[in-house]
């Protein structure tokens, strides 16, 4: 796998009235092309910063970001507020507009588009206006808007946070289609519960990455305080994973240690099955 | 107290569709209640009617036995008892200080000013945050402490009843632990009861009494807790997702295991299956009874617009290239301004009549911007057609006439900008705003030679009309608040001046929040600087039919120009 992002001591601050802020502080990261990232921390971690800094969207003040076979171009980045994001009047002009900044010919757009619907289960909508959809299927289209530019990297920035769990477990399941077919995910969240469906996390808190692991070691693996990372974040985590918790501390073992809520049912039935 | 709901319907504007529908129930004191649905079930217009914010179509609401409305007005003393929690409550502050919401949600009440400084040192400290927070500007705070004050303010108010919409959206689960533990103590105290709005059951399903659960209006089931148990079917049917402590406890007890009928807590649910399991209890393992994979939306949704079709492609009007339109309207309005008799006008209006009913737009959207013109014509009408002076006129009243002829002048020349306005409306709605943008961009590129910024220009078009719904959707929101928080009663869609900055504040950040985002997205969509190379989806390219509706155009010019 090739290095798509090397971040080496980066730092972005911003200068207010009460002096410089820093917003990330000296971070070192490599991002493999391919890979199926969440990053996770409270409010105002730096977060949010950081996927604009990989986007190319926010200046770094210091350090140094390379990129190899990606140019900006080719990294899409999904919001949290899909009216701020939707320019067209209907969705299949949403979907042009994109297409038009990046100067993709005019014959081939229609195809494009149509693809693009239909990887997200839009395509019956195509000439609907975009005052007409609920808040997932615009979100849905942001999603078709990045993806009918082909990009190698796509960014979610918190994408999920105004849906309901539903339209967020739709999103979660177009999100893993799109990484299986060789695209880079980087997932921005606040929910931790949305953590079982990638690969690896970055945990932010207050600028810096505390953090870079991977889900079984995030809830499961203890310190040599006896916590494990995720509560020495002072997060809650979800609740399949606090059961699972529990009963290895009761003594039970586990093949894999189960993340999501799925995962957890499959364990116990099999466990059942077993007896 | 408890509330009771009889027989009530609420209808849209409309007046066909109903939002809810025969919601007969009473919801008890004392207790947590939380309701729960799909997006678009009509949770907040619940709340909204149960807060007097919206008024009742048919049937009514009781507290305690006595009507929420009294005629045509809420009953303020209920008003006084019910204390609201928006969504994302944070962004409705806008007092300079801290302290100034609490006077501005205290207001209504007439306190002493000792008891609401009391007030505000006790209920900040209740939830968390340092008394010397009260002589700082709200604007200031992290977003986490901006959604404390305003829930703060709420509670300061004391009231018996606490309605909140989806208040653990964008917290982390530790803020939700804060805020469920202090929703819990508060129902100890409390005369009246809370009633919740809520996708998130993982936090509110614990701690609720009772659970309702509405779907497309109407009230799919209203159940205690642990009824829910029982009754787990009717998340698949009304197509929400379970908790994961419900999802897992079902799961559990379709595996042979004994769960009992409440919610567990993490570590008993890990003893009860830590124990079950090792000690061989589990006789038999049953297939699982109940398939809980949900319809996703969009497969729901996909069955409701299957039919619309394409329909658009097909409307020769919308089709014309936008170019073609507006040389169109330009010869039309030139034809209709050189009327000078009623027969003229008669005919332009039978030709704006056909057009519209060509185009089949809806007549609504064509004539709502022209409804206030339409007045305005009225009244010119009349005070056009008042002469002072020797009577020699039909009706009069000593000296004060009314002349007809005078008052048809000034009808005639008004009914000539009214058709034009409708045509106009008529153009806008049989276009969209990205080909509105190329046409405005096309026909006016020679101007960027002159180093105007067209493109610029065209642009800040589009976007303005896509964000002018945006923008009234927030002026409503905020509307909403300002009435709840007030407590008074005022015609919907108006507010009282002294209102004005808890109305312009809080919308004036939403809309600058809007625009910040909206560079960022431009940007990340590739619009990054003006005059950049760009493609087009839409070669703008006049065809046959343009060319013959010109024709048609021109025509209709000519005969106008004859009729004259």
């Amino acid at each position: 796998m090739e290095d798509q992002f090397v971040l080496q001591r980066v730092s972005v601050a911003y200068t207010t009235a009460d002096g410089v802020k820093p917003i990330i502080v000296d971070l070192d990261l490599t991002i493999q092309a391919g890979e199926l990232i969440v990053i996770v921390g409270p409010n105002g971690s730096g977060k949010s910063t950081l996927s604009h800094v990989l986007a190319g969207l926010s200046p770094i003040s210091r350090g140094t970001l390379i990129t190899s076979g990606v140019d900006r171009d080719d990294i899409q980045v999904v919001f949290q507020n899909p009216d701020a994001q939707i320019v067209g009047d209907t969705v299949y002009e949403d979907v042009c507009f994109g297409l038009e900044n990046h100067c993709i010919p005019s014959d081939e757009m229609e195809i494009r588009v149509r693809q693009a619907l239909s990887d997200v289960g839009l395509d019956h909508m195509i000439r609907q206006s975009v005052e007409t959809l609920s808040g997932g299927q615009k979100q849905l289209l942001c999603i078709a808007d990045a993806i009918a530019l082909d990009p190698k990297v796509l960014i979610f920035d918190e994408a999920t946070a105004m849906l309901d769990p539903i339209a967020r477990d739709h999103i979660l399941h177009i999100v893993d289609t799109l990484n299986k077919r060789g695209t880079t995910i980087l997932w921005v969240t606040q929910l931790l519960n949305e953590i079982g469906h990638f690969q690896r996390i970055l945990a932010l808190n207050d600028g810096k990455l505390i953090f870079d692991g991977t889900p079984n070691v995030f809830f499961y693996d203890r310190t040599e305080f006896g916590e494990t990372p995720c509560a020495q974040l002072g997060l809650v985590p979800p609740y399949s994973v606090q059961v699972v918790q529990y009963l290895l501390q009761m003594g039970m073992q586990f093949d894999k240690l189960p993340i999501l809520m799925n995962s957890l049912k499959d364990v116990i039935t099999e466990k059942c099955l077993l007896l | 107290m408890p509330i009771t709901i009889n027989h009530l319907t609420i209808y849209q504007s409309n007046h066909t569709i109903k939002i809810l529908d025969n919601i007969h129930t009473t919801i008890a004191d004392q207790q947590i209640t939380i309701i729960i649905g799909k997006t678009g079930a009509g949770k907040s217009t619940l709340l909204d009617v149960l807060s007097g914010l919206t008024e009742i179509h048919t049937g009514d609401i009781l507290y305690d036995h006595h009507p929420l409305w009294i005629g045509k007005r809420p009953n303020k003393d209920i008003l006084l008892n019910i204390g609201n929690v928006f969504q994302f409550p944070e962004q409705q502050l806008f007092a300079r200080t801290v302290a100034g919401e609490f006077y501005y949600s205290l207001r209504p009440f007439h306190l002493e000013k000792q008891e609401i400084e009391r007030r505000i040192m006790q209920y900040l400290n209740e939830i968390g945050l340092p008394r010397t927070i009260a002589k700082e500007s709200p604007l200031v705070l992290s977003e986490g402490q901006k959604r404390r004050v305003a829930l703060a303010s709420t509670f300061a108010t004391e009231p018996s009843w606490l309605f909140l919409d989806e208040p653990t959206a964008g917290l982390d689960s530790n803020g939700a632990k804060r805020l469920t533990d202090y929703l819990l103590n508060w129902k100890k105290q409390a005369r009246g009861g809370i009633v919740i709005i809520t996708h998130d059951l993982e936090t509110f399903l614990p701690i609720a009494d009772q659970v309702m659960i509405l779907q497309e209006g109407k009230m799919a089931a209203n159940l205690t807790a642990e009824r829910i148990y029982k009754n787990p079917d009717i998340f698949t049917e009304v197509g929400i997702c379970m908790s994961d402590q419900l999802d897992l406890a079902l799961h559990v007890r379709t595996l042979g295991l004994l769960v009992p009928n409440e919610i567990l807590p993490p570590k008993q649910m890990a003893h009860l299956i830590h124990s079950q399991i090792t000690s061989e209890y589990v006789h038999a393992v049953h297939s699982p009874k109940h398939s809980y994979t949900h319809l996703t939306s969009t497969q729901k949704e996909s069955n409701q617009y299957a039919e619309t079709g394409d329909p658009a492609a097909e409307l020769i009007i919308q089709a014309l290239d936008p170019r073609a339109k507006w040389l169109i309207y330009l010869l039309l309005s030139i034809g209709i301004f050189l009327q000078e008799y009623w027969g003229g006008i008669a005919f332009a209006t039978v030709l704006t009549v056909a057009l519209i009913a060509f185009s089949r737009v809806s007549i609504q959207i064509i004539t709502t911007t022209s409804k206030p013109f339409i007045l305005l014509m009225g009244i010119s009408f009349l005070l056009s057609g008042v002469s002072f002076g020797p009577v020699t006129h039909l009706f009069h009243i000593g000296h004060v006439g009314f002349s007809f002829t005078l008052g048809l002048t000034t009808l005639l020349q008004l009914s000539k900008v009214l058709l034009v306005m409708l045509l106009g409306n008529l153009l806008s709605a049989t276009t969209s705003q990205l080909k509105m943008k190329t046409s405005i961009e096309r026909t006016l590129s020679y101007l960027s030679k002159l180093k105007l910024p067209i493109e610029a220009i065209a642009l800040a078009t589009t976007l303005i009309l896509r964000f002018i719904p945006i923008i009234m959707r927030q002026t409503t929101k905020f509307a909403r608040i300002i009435r709840a928080r007030g407590k008074r009663y005022t015609r919907f869609g108006t507010i009282p001046f002294r209102d004005l900055p808890a109305l312009l504040i809080p919308l004036l950040l939403a809309v600058l929040q809007l625009g910040s985002d909206l560079v960022l997205a431009m940007e990340a969509r590739g619009y990054r600087k003006l005059g950049i190379k760009r493609t087009s989806s839409d070669e703008l390219r006049m065809e046959r039919r343009d060319y013959i509706a010109i024709l048609l155009g021109t025509f209709a010019l000519f005969v106008l120009w004859l009729i004259r």
